[in-house]
């Protein structure tokens, strides 16, 4: 005859059953996305790369030209509204068919990528999308608004909102955010590196030339 | 709200998930639309051998579905949870949860 199931035994299931869970979904969504995502999202890399080059030659060729930076902001921008609706979107779906009262872990997983990921990246991404249109003066200094944005916009949905501290959002809001897109598999990090690192640096050499004028 | 869980139900319950690797498998299908059974044993870090008697066992208890078909001359098996599975399944989590919680 079976024993009934005691505390210790209740807490390893659930344990067993997290963790699954856990590794399941985390394999699935890596899955769906290189399926469903991976070519629009590398095309974008590229299209970062070359945008970030052509800046890059530009600033180094003609340095008093009109900034090719909003061009690139508006890149960025675009990318992010994209992903931005495709991700909510993903959210949306996920949580309708996951009980999302059934595990708390669950949804604390969920509620930790939308609010401290997605949210401030595309909040970010609209206000630099806005900010592009309409002021064109402040070209230089729209990075450093976004970085500052999402640090803000974080540390709310970090204190206010998961009540917890998680270091890890600073640092993918620090690194400018074009990363988190890439944020779900290795060759996409690294695509996503590669259009941040030409952003971050062509941004940075376009900030410092600014001062300089 | 919640249906109580009756105490034959629970004992069924307890019967059918008292195995860690069939609580793995359920919970990969609880959240997985369908899994082939290759990706599941290499999931679960589960032997062929293991994977399949278990699979047996849930397909008896009528908690999971299976679909056989041939993709390029190679068969392929594929798992999918049915309502029953994904019904009894919630209500062994409801119950667990129910034991841990008064001495949380």
């Amino acid at each position: 005859m079976t024993q009934p199931i005691g505390p210790e035994r209740a807490r390893e299931d659930l344990s067993i059953i997290r963790e699954t869970i856990d590794r399941s979904t985390g394999s699935r969504f890596l899955a769906d996305f290189i399926r469903t995502q991976a070519s629009l999202f590398i095309l974008f890399g590229i299209l970062g790369c070359v945008g970030c080059l052509v800046h890059w030659y530009a600033l180094l060729r003609y340095p008093t030209s009109p900034a090719t930076l909003p061009i690139i902001a508006g890149m960025w921008s675009a990318i992010m509204a994209f992903t931005g609706v495709i991700k909510v979107r993903g959210f949306f779906r996920r949580s309708k068919a996951f009980n999302m009262d059934f595990l708390t872990y669950y949804r604390n997983l969920t509620h930790f990528s939308f609010f401290q990921v997605y949210l401030p990246v595309g909040l970010a991404g609209i206000i630099l999308f806005i900010l592009f249109i309409k002021i064109g003066l402040w070209q230089h200094i729209v990075p450093t608004i976004v970085v500052i944005m999402g640090i803000i916009i974080n540390s709310l949905s970090v204190f206010f909102i998961d009540k917890r501290l998680n270091l890890t959002g600073y640092f993918y809001i620090l690194l400018g955010g074009a990363g988190l897109l890439f944020f779900d598999g290795a060759l996409l990090l690294f695509c996503g590196m590669v259009f941040l690192s030409f952003t971050v640096l062509g941004s940075l050499l376009h900030l410092y030339g600014g001062f300089q004028e | 709200m919640t249906t109580p869980i009756t105490i034959v139900q629970s004992a069924a319950l307890e019967k059918a998930f008292s195995v860690p690797a069939r609580l793995k498998i359920m919970s990969t299908l609880f959240v997985r639309e369908e899994i082939d059974f290759s990706d599941m044993a290499g999931l679960l870090q589960l032997t062929r051998g293991n994977l399949s008697v278990h699979m047996k066992t849930l397909e008896e208890l009528g908690y999971v579905s299976v679909k056989k078909a041939f993709i390029d001359n190679k068969p392929k098996t594929t798992y999918t949870i049915t309502r029953q599975g994904r019904t009894h399944f919630r209500s062994y989590v409801t119950m667990l949860e129910t034991i841990i919680s008064p001495v949380r």
